[in-house]
């Protein structure tokens, strides 16, 4: 069975592109539409552990820097990698993730290979 | 259409929501003010944009999305308040934005005007009121060629301190607890290092605790790496960038070389896929190609699993299929219908529960082209604030209804008679300043725009607060150009439909009576062509009213099946409002020979379908066998002299124009049970009809162009 | 409609086969890429107040086309037979619609030359449908333009 990737993305276009990128390259894909979605469906009884979760930042409801802090508190996800996907180049707003919880973060736009790359580096 | 082309279309039609959620997110800007909730979802919706474009490298849509995205940014974190002024400003951006999203969907980004001096003005501005706000002048924005650049999440900064390349390090990694709270692992900035080049790896034990005192969630362990590769401090700090602050990290210059103490484990140097140093804007999908997905481009999960996105080509299909389900439903009940009653009783059940279930698939394939008609009233929000730019006449627009559903098909072509009807209202409906002052109007003219549904229709209103139609104008016009006849009394409902009459006037020929004889019977020729009608009402001095009713669907209707002159016809059911045997005493004849039926007070005329549509009458000296009372859209009643009612049932629509032409009097047709072709009457058009001839001028000025068609 | 149906566009100018049929004892010739396929009878539906020409409209296979009675298009005005058995489908542009006639008799190849123009005493009544003649087992076939049966949709 291939390893599941969890994907959290307010934007259709983003979320269409992980799926394609990724399942291309042998992932499965779930994915949520913002924090609160993202949460919901991992809690979900019947959600298998994700290899890695990736999330925007930027989503109504829940964003994705309050998702991780919540993810973390989890005992089943407090050590899952998360990637946060992020257009912002700011080293502040890296930092800030980071102290959130996060493992890492793709900066967008973002290439295929960049992205495989760093699911591979958290999920090898 | 490979993967990327699938998303791509997606990317675009979701910058149509974008754009959407945009706008009305700037409208309660400006109607109610700075809210948190309101300006994020300002924000998001640019940053949405900016980020899809970024993934198709659309640089010039980027750029603008940024610099606007940053003046968001300090609206956000209330670097400066918003006016009317900047409300003003971001309209402009929003429209400016749709424009280079419209550009880049048919590949023309180069062609779009100067949104940069939208961009300086938003910024000027942005400067502007955050000086008068007495905060602190916000700093420039990023520049937005940092996020393209920035592409790899491992960016090789150009260090000028950092001495160059030594080939040999000594790394101490000493990671602490956080390191693995964020789901991360030692693991993996070791396979980054072992990325860079060959890596010794020792394993310092030494404050490792008994078990009993062991914090499964601490780091204890230390590595000390001893990494041989080309590159300078600053790219093995790069390559660790995630970490680099949890791995309690000291780089060194190794002057030893390798050196491997007795007993030390040594982490595998795997080198992964060394980062691609130039990454590129442009998504290639290769790795697709190599290892297909399993998922179809065309279907593709959208919002979780609560909601799917599916090719339009695959719904339009069961559309068809349902409908050949619908024609397949009438054959069989024909076949029942030869069998007799008690042997039929159990098909007949069985075949009910089919009628049943046939109705809910056909309103769930229905359902599933349902758009909401927000989106082409949002875009009306733009054309009346350029309208009202052109024309220097302040006019506010409101909407409501914008959640009603409708089939997708009509809602894409509601734009352009929409756009056409707000701008005649702006140009010619809303008084200049000095005649709202006038009239005692306030100065600000207002166009509402309404959706609402009405039993099976849509019902689209646009009224304005203008100066309406001047009947005795319209009239005194209309029989200069022979259009009525000078002695036909009219009502004033009927003198106002005359602005749709084909060629009746034009802007010029009658200016002030707000000049809505320009195009309109374009736009009324559009809306038929849906299967809608158009109807005006005005009132002079007050306003004018546009009413649009549609069709939902151009699909399936409910329809009277009835036979007249020996032929079987179909009257939609919502025309119909009871059918009945007339009392002989009740039907009166006039001099000219037409009949009046006196049904419930009213005297509604008598139109012989038979006579109308075929060439055998169903009235037979004055007899009326039966009639079925309809009632057009304009509210007119009459009763069709018909032959036999047959029953009600549910039809499937088949346009004869697409092969044909249009037929006065027919609407369209359908295939019934057996086969055959039936025609769907057309009751507005059959109003007035005498002696099986289209009737008065007045009413049926375009009696060449029947109003009904389906396609 | 089908793909390649779609795609064919009858080149009046070159037919390399027309299908032969007779109505009224004349015959009569169309390019054989413009039909689509010939039926037997079926129930028409009659339209009202439309050119005599047109018979009404039928149902094949869930699309509604008109039939054009087409001895009537060609010689308007005088007494013809209404009831024929043979409709053949014929795409015009990108309508379809059906001609009525009395027996589909033969599919010749056409070679270059075989083509003859009309008398130039010809009237234009004949000119507006047929564009040539050809000799076909000594029998003289009149080389029918599809495209001009059906009246302009805003015409009618």
């Amino acid at each position: 069975m291939s390893r599941l990737i969890f994907t959290i993305d307010d934007s259709r276009t983003i979320r269409d592109l992980l799926r394609t990128v990724l399942t291309g390259a042998g992932y499965r894909v779930e994915q949520a539409v913002d924090g609160i979605d993202g949460l919901e469906r991992l809690d979900a009884a019947n959600c298998p552990l994700p290899a890695a979760i990736i999330t925007d930042v930027n989503m109504p409801r829940l964003d994705g820097l309050g998702f991780i802090e919540r993810a973390r508190e989890r005992t089943r996800l407090a050590f899952v990698p998360i990637l946060v996907l992020t257009t912002e180049s700011d080293p502040a707003k890296k930092a800030r993730a980071r102290a959130a919880g996060a493992t890492g973060w793709i900066v967008k736009p973002f290439a295929p290979d960049v992205l495989l790359q760093a699911v591979s580096r958290v999920t090898a | 259409m490979n993967d990327l082309d699938a998303i791509r279309l997606v990317y675009f039609e979701e910058c149509d929501e974008l754009l959407v959620e945009l706008d009305r997110g700037l409208q309660q800007l400006a109607a109610n003010g700075p809210d948190a909730e309101t300006i994020n979802a300002i924000f998001r919706a640019v940053h949405s944009i900016k980020g899809g474009a970024g993934a198709f490298g659309l640089e010039r849509l980027v750029r603008f999305a940024h610099r606007v995205e940053n003046i968001l940014d300090d609206l956000r974190s209330g670097r400066f308040t918003p006016t009317d002024a900047t409300c003003d400003l971001l309209f402009q951006a929003s429209d400016r934005l749709a424009d280079l999203v419209g550009k880049a969907k048919i590949g023309d980004e180069q062609a779009v005007g100067d949104e940069t001096l939208i961009a300086e003005a938003l910024e000027a501005h942005a400067r502007q009121q955050a000086s008068s706000d007495s905060v602190p002048e916000m700093p420039p924005g990023d520049d937005p060629f940092d996020l393209l650049a920035g592409l790899s999440f491992t960016p090789v900064p150009v260090s000028l301190e950092t001495p160059a390349s030594v080939g040999r390090w000594r790394l101490t990694l000493a990671p602490s607890r956080t390191l693995y709270a964020c789901g991360d692992d030692i693991r993996n900035a070791l396979t980054a290092l072992a990325a860079l080049g060959s890596c010794h790896t020792i394993i310092v034990t030494d404050a490792l605790p008994t078990l009993d005192a062991l914090d499964p969630h601490d780091g204890y362990l230390i590595w000390n790496v001893q990494l041989q590769a080309d590159v300078d401090e600053a790219a093995i700090r790069a390559a660790l960038e995630w970490s680099i602050d949890d791995l309690g990290l000291s780089i060194e210059p190794d002057p030893n070389g390798v050196v491997t103490p007795p007993g030390a484990l040594q982490t595998p140097a795997t080198p992964i896929a060394s980062p691609d140093p130039a990454p590129s804007i442009d998504m290639q999908p290769a790795r697709q190609e190599a290892e297909p997905t399993s998922q179809s481009p065309s279907v593709s999960v959208s919002k979780g699993q609560t909601s799917i996105r599916v090719d339009l080509a695959r719904v339009d299909k069961l559309v068809d299929l349902v409908g050949e389900l619908v024609i397949n439903q009438a054959a069989l009940h024909q076949c029942l219908g030869e069998i007799p009653k008690h042997q039929a009783a159990m098909a007949n059940t069985a075949i009910a529960n089919l009628d049943h279930l046939t109705r809910e698939l056909q309103e769930g394939v229905m359902a599933m082209r349902a758009h909401p008609i927000g989106a082409v009233f949002q875009r009306m929000g733009r054309v009346v604030r350029e309208a009202s730019a052109a024309t220097g006449k302040p006019v506010r627009l409101i909407l409501s209804g914008e959640d009603i559903e409708v089939d997708r098909s009509i809602v894409e072509h509601l734009v352009d008679p929409l756009t056409h009807i707000l701008r005649n209202a702006v140009d010619h409906g809303i008084e200049p300043a000095a005649g709202r002052s006038e009239a005692h109007k306030p100065p600000e003219g207002e166009i509402r725009l309404t959706a609402r549904h009405r039993s099976d229709r849509l019902v689209i209103e646009i009224s304005d607060d203008g100066r309406g139609i001047d009947t005795e104008r319209v009239r005194t016009k209309a029989i200069e150009r022979g259009l009525i006849d000078p002695q036909a009394t009219i009502d004033a409902a009927q003198v106002h439909n005359l602005i749709f009459a084909p060629g009746f006037s034009t802007a010029a020929a009658i200016s002030d009576l707000s000049g809505r004889g320009v195009g309109m019977d374009v736009v009324k020729r559009s809306i038929t062509e849906l299967g809608g009608r158009i109807v005006v009402q005005s009132e002079y001095g007050r306003g004018t009213t546009i009413i649009l009713s549609l069709p939902l669907t151009l699909a399936v209707l409910d329809g009277m099946v009835f036979r007249a002159g020996g032929q079987t016809f179909i009257a939609p059911v919502g025309h119909v409002v009871e059918s009945l045997t007339p009392d002989p005493a009740k039907v009166f004849s006039l001099s000219d020979g037409s009949l009046i039926y006196n049904g419930r007070g009213q005297h509604l005329p008598v139109v012989d379908v038979g006579a109308c549509l075929t060439s055998n009458p169903c009235i037979n000296h004055a007899h009326v066998p039966l009639v079925m009372i309809v009632e057009s859209e304009q509210g007119q009643r009459m009763a069709l002299a018909v032959d036999d009612i047959v029953q009600q049932s549910q039809i499937v629509i088949k346009s004869i124009e697409k092969n044909y032409a249009r037929v006065a009097g027919i609407a369209a047709a359908t295939i019934l049970g057996n086969g055959d072709v039936a025609l769907i009457i057309d009751v507005d058009a059959l109003v007035g009809w005498q002696d099986g001839r289209p009737g008065h001028p007045a009413i049926d000025h375009d009696r060449n162009r029947p109003e009904l068609s389906w396609t | 409609m089908d793909m390649t149906q779609a795609m064919r566009q009858p080149d009046r100018d070159a037919p390399e086969k027309v299908m032969v049929f007779a109505i009224d004892g004349r015959e009569y010739g169309i390019d054989i890429m413009s039909v689509r396929e010939i039926r037997s009878w079926v129930t028409i539906t009659p339209l009202p107040r439309t050119p005599d020409y047109i018979s009404g409209v039928i149902n094949i296979r869930g699309t509604v086309l008109p039939i054009i009675n087409l001895a009537a298009r060609l010689a308007p005005g005088v007494e013809h037979a209404t009831v024929r058995d043979v409709i053949v489908v014929l795409e015009i542009g990108d309508r379809i619609a059906g001609i009525l006639v009395d027996q589909v008799s033969d599919i010749v190849e056409i070679k270059a030359g075989d083509i003859q123009d009309l008398p130039s005493a010809t009237t234009d009544s004949v000119r507006e449908f047929v564009f040539g003649l050809l000799t076909h087992d000594g029998r003289v076939v009149c080389l029918l333009r599809s495209g001009e049966l059906l009246p302009e949709p805003a015409a009618a």
